[in-house]
């Protein structure tokens, strides 16, 4: 029941129900949503080089919005092939033809792959975050937010990431973790999403193996990408330290 | 039609008036919703008074059977902040001589190894200390540059969960474990980070370190300035070593005073200890969470052999979202461990298998380890709670 109440809670906060009182706030895709996290790790970084089909979006007064992504059922036990199949399903998957697969890198060397299909995925249930999943489920709309705001732009951005990668001298990082932060305004309005441990600075040097580069790549709202660099907000000299029993 | 409609209204009007109490009296964290064999038994909690401060709320997260968290709740926007040792220091809640645990709670239903591991990746020592008026935690760890309050961005920024657990410390142990800290801190130069979590320092050929012990008589004389050489240690093995000196005055160091705090044959963890009788090894804490959580001998199995000593996520790119590289590497090399772990339970826990396995086994202290002596109720270790940022 407790995780019901959970998964019931991580969905509602998708829509600003939970959590509910008007301040900002942060939503760590990894836990709400680690299918979906997967899927954004892969496409966004890479949103300005995707295949028509898939940068297909429509916009609604304010809202963007793009197909209905579901994570594919796992494939049959004893079989060999170990993949995260990914399916994808818009308007114009219904007019257009079969289309070969897309295989992307999904940060760890890795890869991915999502397949158009004409099948409709939005009834499918939300994927459940804290169960392996058995059964085919539907990303969540929080993922599609984060998706939806990286395509709507891609276009638009001369270069892309990777440009701006190169221009401050940062590399991919193919060791740490990788996590998605969403962050909200005091209006429950989306305000920017962080991509923790996908860059490094090229001689950056990561000791122990939770570290996280300093660097994170930030996709504002308006679609535009930046680099923040995480400073300690305060130092503490050693000398000055009064220890209890001192 | 009109039920489920009426039912999804009611759910909705449930959550909504929930999260609003919730802003005052946060309930159970999601950021915790793990399998309940990476919680702490009830019975090893340590008693507490109540939070100091407001902005830390306490709570408790029931598991299955007698398990369960008690979560310290401080405001999301201090994670990573110098604010949140502050506040963990006002709540009376942390205090000198706590071992910090990094809890992490997405290694949950992931692969084998992260789940005898608990989910915990990483071991530091807290002190309240005090800068002119302003009392907060500082910890003190390996690597050296992590030793801040709850700041240093490369391991704290995304630090979802922290366990407490505290050694059954007096005054006047914590008074010597502060002068050490004082010590280390002012050099800082002359300690380093070691990367091989599987050799531990009296296994690396130094000269003069062959045992355990001399590994702690080692960090004396490295913080005493009596050697050149630097202390390099990974992050558990440091934590050991400077709580072995807890009886040891810097001003009159002799060797003599060095205990570790782990009441063993050599003071480090074995592998297998069968039917956990009188001790508990470092693949044992699942085991002892699921004794102390009052399993039955069958539940207790069919737990440890269906849910924590097997891989459940065999899409390796499902990982990228949950652990590093680095972690994914050693569970994938202790893969085949694992599968004779299982076995092991599965047999029935035979002595036998138990010391054949041992005898591959270095004698060594993971980060884990702590939690794992506590869970087993040994060293006085206890469990205080799970700090997360949720509030």
């Amino acid at each position: 029941m407790q995780r019901l109440l959970s998964a019931l809670c991580a969905g509602l906060l998708t829509f600003g129900y939970c959590g509910a009182a008007a301040q900002s706030r942060e939503i760590i895709l990894n836990h709400v949503d680690p299918q979906g996290t997967l899927l954004a790790l892969a496409i966004v970084p890479q949103a300005n080089q995707l295949a028509v089909w898939m940068r297909e979006e429509t916009t609604s007064g304010t809202k963007t919005e793009i197909g209905q992504f579901a994570l594919a059922a796992k494939s049959a036990p004893g079989s060999a092939e170990h993949r995260t199949l990914y399916l994808f399903s818009s308007r114009r998957s219904t007019t257009d033809g079969p289309r070969e697969p897309l295989k992307l890198d999904s940060g760890l060397g890795q890869r991915i792959e999502i397949q158009q299909t004409t099948d409709p995925l939005s009834k499918l249930p939300i994927c459940e975050p804290h169960l392996d999943q058995q059964s085919t489920c539907r990303v969540s709309d929080l993922t599609r937010d984060v998706l939806a705001l990286a395509v709507r732009h891609a276009s638009n951005t001369s270069g892309g990431l990777g440009a701006l990668l190169a221009s401050r001298g940062l590399v991919t990082d193919n060791q740490a973790a990788k996590r998605v932060i969403v962050s909200f305004n005091d209006e429950n309005a989306l305000q920017h999403i962080d991509f923790v441990g996908i860059v490094r600075g090229k001689d950056e040097k990561l000791v122990a193996p939770d570290a996280v580069s300093v660097f994170v790549v930030r996709l504002n709202s308006n679609g535009v990408f930046s680099i923040i660099e995480r400073r300690q907000d305060s130092g503490v000299d050693a000398g000055s330290i009064k220890f209890e029993g001192e | 039609m009109r039920m489920t409609s009426l039912l999804q209204f009611a759910i909705l009007f449930h959550f909504a008036a929930a999260a609003a109490t919730a802003q005052e009296r946060p309930g159970s964290s999601p950021v915790l919703d793990v399998s309940s064999f990476m919680m702490p038994p009830r019975q090893t909690w340590a008693p507490i008074d109540r939070s100091a401060d407001a902005n830390v709320v306490v709570t408790e997260n029931a598991g299955d059977g007698d398990l369960g968290f008690r979560v310290l709740h401080l405001r999301g926007s201090v994670k990573g902040k110098k604010q949140a040792a502050i506040d963990l220091a006002r709540s009376e809640l942390v205090q000198t001589g706590d071992i910090l645990l990094s809890f992490r709670p997405l290694w949950d239903k992931t692969l084998a190894y992260a789940h005898m591991q608990l989910g915990v990746s990483h071991s530091a020592i807290a002190f309240v200390v005090s800068v002119g008026n302003e009392r907060f935690v500082m910890t003190v760890e390996s690597p050296i540059s992590y030793s801040s309050p709850l700041n240093f961005p490369e391991q704290y920024a995304d630090l979802d969960a922290i366990h407490v657990v505290r050694p059954a410390l007096d005054q006047a142990q914590k008074r010597a474990l502060e002068k050490w800290a004082r010590l280390i801190m002012s050099n800082r130069g002359r300690f380093g980070f070691f990367t091989d979590y599987s050799l531990p320092m009296y296994k690396r050929g130094l000269p003069g370190i062959s045992t355990p012990k001399d590994q702690i008589r080692y960090l004396a004389q490295v913080a005493l300035g009596q050697t050149d050489l630097r202390f390099e240690s990974f992050c558990s093995e440091f934590v050991w070593s400077l709580l072995g000196l807890r009886n040891c005055d810097p001003a009159a160091f002799d060797g003599a005073c060095v205990r570790p705090i782990f009441a063993t044959g050599d003071g480090m963890l074995t592998g297998l200890i069968p039917k956990i009788a009188g001790d508990a090894g470092l693949v044992q804490g699942p085991e002892a969470a699921l004794i102390g959580g009052k399993f039955s001998n069958g539940e207790r199995t069919a737990i440890l052999t269906g849910s924590v000593f097997v891989d459940v996520l065999t899409d390796e790119s499902q990982l990228a979202g949950r652990m590093s590289v680095g972690h994914i590497k050693v569970a994938k090399e202790n893969r085949q461990n694992m599968k004779i772990i299982n076995g092991y339970y599965a047999a029935g826990e035979p002595e036998a298998l138990a010391l054949e396995m041992n005898n591959g086994v270095t004698g060594n202290v993971s980060p884990t380890s702590f939690l794992i002596r506590s869970n087993a109720r040994m060293d006085g270790l206890q469990y205080v709670g799970t700090v997360v940022f949720d509030r």
